[in-house]
């Protein structure tokens, strides 16, 4: 799966678009998420890990905390979803070059 | 001439399925229009550089249809077209259904204008939906997003 595939998967759930709600405000301590979502720290730890695969959040340990800080860029992707496209046209005219650098110069008949 | 052939659907855009949003995007090669005409309209070198060497067809003639097994971003994903404008060396335009395209008709169109021995490509994708967003508001978080963004 692309990074943008993992962060639509991701953000497709409602506890962790609240979870990453919460997080715009500011680092969290993974054990303060449990509270105010009333999840077990096991359940809450699923879903930052789905987090943390996507790309959206990055998790930093200071000490014995774990903290939780969004990571703002594969979102600013999901919205503008329209790169997608754009990269991949990029990368493919790219290839065209490469490929006509290989082709020998006949003049054309076609 | 088929029946098909001349149902109103199967002619030109159809625009009522197309999507709000275009990409544009122009790239220079230093090979001559026809030679880059020809890597877009020979089904084998669509293949090599278009497909990463997968599998493509391509009955290029206004109303033919191409299939092509694209290789991008770590798999296959089929692409569906008909040529809508064939008109070599200066330009060939196509209708696009992936599933990145949510099955929908976009349209791409390929412009080549000779500049001093080198050719000036202009790519228009016109017509694609809007995914996310899209997907985002049937699940109901498009709102989410928007309330997101300033903060990105």
């Amino acid at each position: 799966m692309s990074k943008l595939d993992l962060a639509f998967a991701a953000l497709a759930d409602p506890t962790r678009r609240r979870i990453i709600q919460h997080l715009s405000r500011g680092r969290t301590r993974v054990t303060d998420l449990a509270l105010p979502f009333a999840m077990s720290l096991n359940a809450v730890s699923k879903h930052v890990k789905v987090l943390e695969r996507s790309g959206l959040v990055r998790r930093e340990r200071l000490g014995r905390e774990h903290y939780l800080q969004l990571h703002g860029s594969p979102l600013r992707e999901v919205v503008r979803w329209v790169s997608r496209y754009e990269r991949f046209w990029n990368e493919k005219l790219d290839a065209l070059d490469e490929f006509l650098a290989n082709q020998p110069d006949e003049e054309s008949s076609t | 001439m088929n029946a098909a052939m001349k149902s109103p659907l199967m002619q030109g855009r159809n625009a009522k399925v197309m999507g709000p949003h275009s990409i544009r995007l122009t790239h220079t090669y230093s090979a001559k229009p026809e030679k880059v005409f020809r890597a877009w309209t020979d089904a084998a070198s669509i293949s090599a550089w278009l497909a990463g060497g997968e599998y493509c067809s391509a009955d290029v003639r206004v109303g033919g249809l191409f299939y092509i097994e694209m290789r991008a971003l770590e798999k296959i994903n089929p692409h569906y077209g008909r040529y809508l404008r064939v008109d070599g060396p200066r330009a060939l335009e196509f209708t696009w259904v992936s599933e990145w395209t949510m099955g929908k008709e976009s349209v791409v169109l390929i412009q080549l204008v000779e500049r001093k021995g080198k050719t000036e490509l202009t790519l228009t994708h016109d017509g694609l939906p809007n995914e996310i967003l899209a997907s985002a508001h049937t699940e109901g978080w498009s709102s989410f997003l928007e309330q997101l963004e300033p903060l990105l």
